[in-house]
């Protein structure tokens, strides 16, 4: 049906001609982009300042939200960390993402050094079409086949013990969803205390021209109660996820 | 979906006498509905959150052209495409057309109840297109054929032996016994099915207007795979289905999931802009929203009904409903159960047929306490038991028989006068005379014997109460 054909019965249908110009404020909408950016700010300020309080909080919700939740001190454990939870679940293939905090943790030599085989399949700028498709195509049988998916993440929600990753590029949306198992990496800072302070940032975000095409909330393993209500993890998504708080 | 409102009564019937669902309703009752109370009695301002996200649907559905409007164009900013249908059929046809164009020859189902009202697995399945629920209780049930028997369980009554049979048949292999190993098994038969998919449909539990964006909210993280692994991703929504913005979208996540499972949060939220970046490793290249009708503007035309329309598909007014709890889902005939369904169902698939569906309440009010945007269910299902009685021009297509509409003239105009009120209740003595005994009626002749067959009524008093009141003031 034609689109203005559409609109215009919807509106006969609330009584009047055509769309209202000024439907006034919805009862939780954000100030405008310029007090809203201040608001962001201040989010910004206070996540840091109460980032230790912050983290301790993640640490339960997310136990709580069926993580496994480990604790590093500093950003150097991190990749002996990964290599005992492989060795532990008899993991020998990974795949990562190309968040950079993997880099930092230097998880490519602590993952050789323990045998385990990890893949990072992200493009690179100067790929022609051609090697994007293939490496597309390659990714998505690996991502099938690989026993860990490793990434980063954008924030961790402490109100309800989720992570929270924007696909990008390096960042595919499979790798945190297709393997048996995903270990995820946060660091301190990196948690905001509510949904609420999630989609404000998310807002000044993409106002702000930064947008991505999705954005995903993770909150533990995948689960379903469709065979007689009993919980069993890991239908479509992992079975078992594992998040490494740091700092 | 084709409707069967109108067999509301044999279907309850049938589902009352078999034990087997009787205990199914009870883990609904025992599972969603404690789980529910219990998530709302932990959340702070609990109050304060219904009373929120009541707010922001009276407001986005009084403004809803205004809405539309703005979510399709930033759908088309973000690099989609919209296209809006005036009914099932024009929704149809236009899915229809992108999966030909795109030669698409399967296509994965992520739960959409306005899918199911589409009737859309079967027309792609005529044009020869394999199409594969991805939800597990989806999938069972699609496999038995049959339509979902809850919102949020769609499968809750089979049995795990049933569940076994259904998936050792398709995947012809060997039958499972413990929902652990059934899950595996489905979880090996569908990753086949995500990995040859050119094409997913899902629905949409939000849509967020300023942002372009729709939201999937999961527990097995199917919808993740439905935006992340076919070439096209197609989401079809309900035009009621949207918020003004993401502070709105936060304030009902909140509510929508903790109504609906008790959870805090669900496993997986899902937000989709668009489709994918260009750099991105995977991810839909085509992203199409398809904003459905359907009827819904009846809801819309009607003041008195209007508030159906802020309905977010958490099915706690199911989980809470006495009578729900007792006939299930199949028995309301149509996409929509329970109390919500009975207002939503007789309006989107015809008032006449429907009629029975109103009338399947005892106006307890628990859907109204809780319905997480407090739409006062009892009142609209008063007002549409009205309007099937009463309110159509045409006497022949109302619900009410002329014999029934007679008899509640002629009571109505007894009631009206104390004269003609006294001679009608010594003619009812009379009647009932014969019938009495031990101070009760235990069989009365049609169509009275619809109640005195499973209980007794109480005899009319020898004398009536204004006979002793007249005698007791002259004493």
């Amino acid at each position: 049906m034609d689109r203005h054909e559409f609109l215009s019965n919807v509106s006969a249908a609330l009584g009047r001609a055509g769309p209202t110009a000024d439907v006034g404020p919805s009862p939780v909408r954000y100030p405008d982009l310029a007090e809203a950016q201040i608001a962001a700010e201040k989010t910004r300020i206070d996540v840091a300042a109460k980032s230790t309080e912050l983290l301790d909080d993640a640490a339960d919700a997310m136990k709580t939200a069926g993580w496994k939740v480990h604790r590093a001190e500093t950003i150097e454990d991190v990749g002996d960390l990964i290599a005992e939870i492989c060795r532990d679940i008899g993991a020998d293939t990974a795949l990562r993402s190309g968040h950079e905090v993997l880099d930092q943790a230097r998880i490519d030599s602590a993952l050789e050094r323990s045998g385990v085989d990890l893949r990072n399949m992200t493009l690179g700028d100067e790929m022609s079409e051609e090697d994007r498709a293939e490496l597309r195509s390659a990714h998505r049988k690996e991502v099938f086949r690989t026993n860990v998916g490793i990434t980063g993440g954008d924030y961790v929600i402490a109100e309800t013990g989720t992570l929270v990753i924007h696909p990008k590029k390096g960042v595919s949306r499979l790798t945190s969803l297709a393997p048996p198992v995903h270990i995820a990496v946060i660091e301190r800072g990196q948690v905001l205390p509510s949904l609420d302070e999630l989609f404000l940032l998310e807002h000044v975000d993409i106002h702000g021209g930064d947008r991505h095409a999705a954005m995903n909330l993770i909150s533990g393993p995948s689960r379903t109660g469709d065979i007689e209500a009993t919980i069993v993890h890991g239908i479509h998504g992992p079975t078992e996820t594992h998040v490494i708080l740091v700092g | 979906m084709k409707s069967t409102t109108s067999a509301f009564r044999s279907a309850a019937s049938q589902a009352l006498a078999d034990v087997r669902l009787q205990q199914a309703h009870e883990v609904v009752y025992n599972g969603f509905h404690r789980a529910r109370l219990s998530a709302a009695g932990a959340t702070e301002d609990w109050e304060a959150q219904r009373t929120l996200g009541k707010a922001i649907k009276d407001h986005t559905i009084a403004n809803l052209d205004y809405y539309l409007d703005m979510l399709a164009n930033n759908v088309e900013k973000n690099g989609g495409k919209v296209y809006f249908a005036s009914d099932a059929a024009d929704a149809n046809a236009y899915v229809r057309g992108i999966a030909e164009k795109n030669d698409v020859q399967t296509v994965i189902k992520s739960k959409s109840m306005v899918s199911e009202e589409m009737g859309l697995n079967h027309v792609l399945e005529a044009d020869g297109i394999e199409v594969v629920e991805t939800d597990l209780g989806e999938y069972i049930v699609q496999l038995a054929g049959e339509a979902p028997y809850h919102i949020i369980a769609p499968a809750i009554h089979k049995t795990k032996a049933q569940v076994a049979d259904l998936l050792a048949e398709e995947s012809k292999t060997e039958r499972r016994e413990t929902a652990e190993e059934l899950t595996q098994q489905a979880r090996e038969m569908l990753r086949g099915v995500f990995q040859r998919a050119d094409m997913s449909v899902t629905g949409a539990n939000f849509a967020v207007s300023e942002t372009g964006s729709i939201v999937l909210v999961t527990n097995e993280g199917n919808g993740r795979m439905a935006t992340s692994m076919p070439r096209i991703h197609v989401a079809a929504m309900g035009m009621e289905k949207l918020v003004p913005s993401a502070a709105d979208l936060s304030a009902m996540l909140r509510i929508l999931i903790r109504s609906a499972t008790g959870q805090r949060i669900s496993a997986y939220v899902t937000m989709v802009n668009g489709p994918r970046a260009h750099d991105e490793e995977d991810g839909p290249e085509e992203f199409h929203l398809v904003i459905m009708n359907n009827g819904r503007d009846r809801l819309l035309r009607d003041d008195s009904l209007r508030e159906a329309l802020n309905c977010i598909r958490c099915g706690a007014c199911m989980n809470s409903c006495p009578v729900y709890r007792k006939v299930g889902g199949h028995s309301y005939g149509w996409v929509y159960p329970g109390p919500i369904g009975s207002i939503v169902s007789p309006v989107l698939t015809g008032l006449k047929d429907g009629a029975k569906l109103p009338a399947a309440s005892s106006l307890c009010g628990a859907c109204h306490e809780a319905c997480p945007v407090k739409i006062n269910i009892p009142r609209m299902l008063l007002e549409l038991r009205a309007q099937s009685a009463e309110g159509v021009p045409d006497p022949l297509q109302r619900a009410s028989g002329f014999g029934e509409r007679m008899t509640w003239k002629a009571w109505q105009k007894g009631m009206m006068s104390r004269s003609r009120f006294e001679a009608g209740s010594s003619i009812g003595k009379l009647v009932a005379a014969p019938l009495k005994k031990d101070g009760w009626l235990k069989k009365m002749p049609p169509p009275i014997s619809g109640w005195t067959d499973s209980r007794d009524f109480p005899a009319p008093a020898s004398k009536s109460f204004g006979k002793w009141f007249a005698e007791r003031k002259r004493d």
